[in-house]
This record gives C-alpha cells, structure tokens and sequence, in this order.
C-alpha cells in the first residue's frame, strides 16, 4: 500500500493522534534531559532522601536522595534508547534476511528459515540469561542477547511478503526492464512491505521496552547507579508501602509509552487493512 | 528476414496428480518464425502454454529444451540488458504490472534508467515523448498507478514498453482485463504504434476478434502444441482444426464458420492429454472427430496448403 494513503488512513482516527502526541512528549523529554533536568541524577544529597513531591523536587527523591524527575527523564532516554537501538537493529538485520530468502528462494530460504524456527524455538528469556550468563551482565549484552530472538519475527513476516509481491507480475515488468536483482529488492519490493513491516516494529518497540526494563529490574541489564525505568523499579521495590512513588514514577512512564505504542500499532494494522 | 526464431521449445512443470508424481506439459515442441515488422497471433485458452511461450521469450522463464534466437543469436548468449532493448513486453493486468509506488512518469523512467546512460534532462525528454505518444496528457504524469483508469495505465505500460526501444513487443493478453469500449482504442494504440515505428508483435491472446484486426500470422496453440498456423489473413476463413473451428464458432457473429460451438452444459473433463507420457494429440478428448489413431498418436504439424499448417489427423489424411 502506498505510504501517503497509509498514513492517511492512520491519522483519520483520533486514538493515533493523541498517543503519538503522547509518545513524542515522552520521547522529546528524554532527548531533553540534558536540558529539562533540574539535578544531576547522580548525585546524592542523603540529608533529603526520600521526599515527598515538592516545588523543589517535583517527583521527589529517592532512598539515596536523588531527584526523581531528573532520574526519570535520564531513565527514559536510558530505555528509549536502547530499546530504539534493539528494535532497528533486529528490523535491519530480519527485513534484509526475509527480503533475501523471500526473492531468492531455494535453499538459502530454507537455510535462513529452518535457523529462525531453531532459534524459535528457544524461549527467549532463557537465550537472554545464557548470553548474558556466557559474557556477562550489562546492557549491551543483554541487546546482543534480544537481537538473537527477535530479529527472526521481522525475517519471517518480510520473507512472506516477499513471497507473495514476487509473484505480481509488476517484479517481471521491472526484471524486463533490466533492473537488477539488488534494484528490484531495494527498490520495488522494499518500499511496498514497508507500511506492514512498520506496524510489526512499532507493537515489537512496545515489547522491547519492556524487555529491557525487565531485565533490568532482574539485575542483568543497566548497573547502578544508572538512571533506568526497571532498575529503578527494582530499587524502588524496597519503598513499596511507605514510599511509593519510588516505583510510580517509572512504572507510569512505562505503562504510558508501552500502552500508547501498541495502540498505534494497532491502528496501523487497521490502517493497513484494506477491507475496512 | 526472421528477427524471432523459436526452435522446438519444451517446457513442463512438476504437479502431483492423483497423489503421483508426474510432469504437465505447458509448451511442447513448438517452433514458429516471426518476420520483422509483422505481427504474430497466439491464441488459444487458458492453460495453453501461450502465456508461458512469451515469458519464455522474454528470458523470464527458462526453457526446457529448444532454442529462441533473436536474428539469429540465442537469446541465453545475451545479456539481460542486450535482451531487454531488443524484447519487451506489456502484461495482462496493468494495475498489477506497476510498482504502486511509482508515478506515471517514474514508471517509464524505470527502463530508461536500466537500459541506457541518458542523463536526467535527455531522460525526461524521452519521457515527455512516449508518454505523449501514447496519449497521456502532462498533467496525469505524477499520478500514480492506482490513479488511473485501467485503459490509462495499459498506456503507460505501452509508454514503459516502448521506452527501451525495442524491436520486439511481447504483448501478453493486453485488452483482457479491460472494458471492451476501451479495448479498441488500445487496439487502435497499437496498430498506430505498429506503423509508426515499424515494430513487431507477438500477440499472446485468447480473443480472436482482437487477434484477427492486428496479426498477419496467426498461431492457434492447445495444450502446449501448435494446432494449427496460417502465414497470411487470407486464409482465416479456410481455418480447418476441429479446435480453431471451436474458437470461431464462439466468436459473436462467427457462430455459423464452424457450427461446432460446444455446448455450454457440456463438462469438460480433465483426460490428462497434457501430462508427461501421453502420446497423442492433446485436442482429442474434447474433439468429436476424434478416433483411435488420435489417443494413440500425436499429430505433426504438416502444410496443407502454402502457409496454410495443421497438426490433426482428420485434416492432413485428407491432404495424403
């Protein structure tokens, strides 16, 4: 489906709008933290740990007296990010694979799916937890680790579309026309998976950020002092009955992006779905 | 002078029938020549293997056996690019032959590109020209694909097709998935084209209205075989297969050429006369002629008057 109708058929229902709107505030905060952010949110005052919301500290601060809403523009750029990171890179590396195995065929896509059904077939939790088990706990291994198990969803479904686009006859018109088999993978079979592939990655960033928060919360992922969503939910767990914006803060701004993506996500697939 | 030459051409696909393993003959021993500047009718019914006899042309599927020669060089001895400038092609269905995501003017650009070094004014002229040519005024340029009408669209394709200039046009059922008010103006189109530019045409079709307006020679295929092949129009209406007198008598108006229309209650039943190891003529379970000598072997294609060719028993004895 052609971009321009895409979009159109998107951003026709109000659901999207605001919850872009939403997304792009939170995103826009964490690219902004540098600037937005009151305090370090490293440095600890102990004499004013665990505040309530004041003037001075808008969200409060924490058991070592950090600013939380410092702490938390940090920590959304922290799991923005790395969840941004994780999500292109496996979009990147399964589209080009699924486009390959889908145009070329034979047995390199019998090669490139029996892998993916392989590492389908571990959870992937338990990959996460042997790779970071084997090299170690830190965030970049945990996104090495997720790279594993999720660039196989965007090989499968690419591969499929390509199947299907192969077989109009307007591949045969541009192979006739002399364009290369690059050109035709690029340039024509690319930009019309493109809107469905779009739909798959903005519901797997949803996942993603929760991946990563998850992890963090079980230790495996950013180290403290680091500002991170789950890591800050972790140490927050502790403050549960007498502080609990500790671990509010954090979990709302998760809920907030993860509940939003997956509604555009949503939305993108109606868009996509020519019937209605 | 020949500027095509197809040489006994085979082509099968694996199938499953009946849970066995088995080949379906799409193309079977065909040969035929096309003369510069003519145009060549291939009619016959879906399934008939004339659609895939011009892919097969156009370098898009590959042959089993056989050769295709364009004047004289085998076509596996040229380079894709070589290929395109000399054979291009317009496909059945026009909305599904354009990338949705091109306009009208990317469209033709598309082989300019590919197949010469034009720079971006020169391609833009050649744009402007063939896309003026064909009857496509400038401001439906920058439409794309879905924007147009189908007999527009089928325009561009033409535009597209004769962008790389080439001698040859393979035209794969180009009206049938149009209004037939817009048919003959598509016709129309290419016959102009046809004189202007001095080019040639192979006509893939099943409508022999269409085929019997443009071609000078007309090749009339069932099940992978060339039944029967007239080399000049004045014999259309001597045409003798008990198949192409099927076809005429279904044509509106034709319906007293042969009187052997079939009736349209009749169900046609699979013989697999078109499978790997059967050896006679294809035709024969659904002709009314058909005796012992036609189950058990295949027609060869033999002259019956000059230029005049048919592969069927009925017809050739008589000649003998």
């Amino acid at each position: 489906m052609k971009m321009k109708i895409f979009l159109k058929r998107l951003f026709e229902k109000k659901t999207t709008c605001i919850f872009v709107a939403l997304v792009l505030v939170i995103v826009l905060a964490g690219l902004l933290a540098g600037v937005l952010a009151p305090y370090n949110p490293l440095e600890q005052v102990l004499d004013d740990k665990l505040q309530m919301a004041s003037s001075a500290h808008l969200m409060g601060t924490d058991h070592l007296g950090r600013d939380m809403f410092s702490r938390v523009l940090y920590a959304i750029r922290t799991t923005l990010g790395f969840a941004a990171l994780c999500t292109c890179l496996a979009a990147m590396i399964g589209i080009s694979l699924g486009i390959l195995a889908g145009y070329i065929g034979g047995v390199l896509d019998m090669v490139i799916m029996r892998f993916c059904d392989i590492l389908y077939a571990f959870p992937g939790l338990v990959l996460v937890m042997a790779i970071v088990g084997f090299i170690g706990v830190g965030i970049f291994n945990v996104v090495i680790g997720m790279l594993l198990t999720q660039w196989l969803w965007y090989a499968r479904v690419s591969r499929n579309l390509t199947v299907a686009e192969k077989t109009r006859s307007y591949i045969s018109a541009a192979k006739v026309n002399g364009a290369s088999g690059l050109k035709i993978m690029t340039g024509h079979i690319l930009p019309n998976i493109i809107p469905n592939m779009l739909a798959i990655f903005t519901v797997d960033f949803g996942h993603t950020i929760l991946s990563i928060s998850g992890y963090s919360f079980l230790g495996l992922g950013v180290q403290p002092p680091g500002a991170e969503l789950g890591a800050m939910i972790n140490e927050g767990r502790n403050y549960i009955n007498s502080d609990p914006w500790l671990i509010f803060w954090p979990g709302i701004v998760v809920l907030i992006v993860v509940v939003s993506v997956n509604i555009i996500g949503d939305n993108m697939r109606d868009a996509l779905d020519g019937t209605k | 002078m020949a500027i095509l030459t197809v040489e006994n051409i085979e082509k099968s696909y694996r199938i499953k029938k009946d849970k066995k393993r088995t080949k379906l003959m799409a193309v079977h021993n065909v040969s035929f020549e096309i003369k510069k500047g003519s145009c060549v009718g291939l009619v016959g019914e879906s399934g008939c293997g004339k659609s895939t006899l011009g892919r097969i042309i156009n370098g898009l599927e590959k042959a089993d056996a056989g050769k295709i020669l364009i004047d004289g060089v085998d076509i596996h001895e040229k380079s894709r690019k070589e290929l395109s400038c000399r054979v291009q092609m317009v496909f059945q269905d026009s909305y599904d032959a354009v990338n949705p995501r091109y306009t009208a003017s990317q469209i033709v650009e598309e082989p300019l590109k590919n197949l010469t070094k034009l720079n971006k004014t020169e391609r833009e002229e050649k744009i402007r020209k063939h896309l003026s040519e064909v009857g496509i005024s400038e401001s439906e340029w920058n439409k794309y694909g879905m924007e147009f009408s189908g007999g527009q669209l089928q325009r561009v394709c033409i535009a597209r097709a004769l962008a790389a200039e080439p001698d040859l046009i393979v035209l794969d059922e180009p009206l049938s998935s149009l209004d037939v008010s817009v048919q003959a103006q598509i016709l129309n189109l290419l016959h102009d084209i046809q004189k202007e530019k001095e080019l040639t045409y192979l006509l893939v079709s099943h409508d022999l209205e269409a085929v019997y307006y443009l071609a000078d020679v007309i090749i009339v295929m069932y099940g992978g075989q060339i039944m029967e092949k007239i080399d000049s129009m004045d014999y259309f209406n001597r045409m003798q297969h008990p198949y192409t007198r099927m076809l005429l008598a279904s044509v509106p108006g034709y319906e007293d050429a042969g009187g052997e229309r079939e009736n349209n209650r009749t169900i046609y039943k699979d013989m697999g006369t078109q499978l790997e190891g059967f050896m006679g003529c294809p035709y024969c379970g659904r002709c009314r002629f058909a005796t012992e000598r036609c189950w058990n072997e295949r027609p060869v294609l033999q002259e019956v008057e000059k230029g005049h060719y048919i592969a069927c028993h009925k017809e050739t004895s008589h000649a003998d």
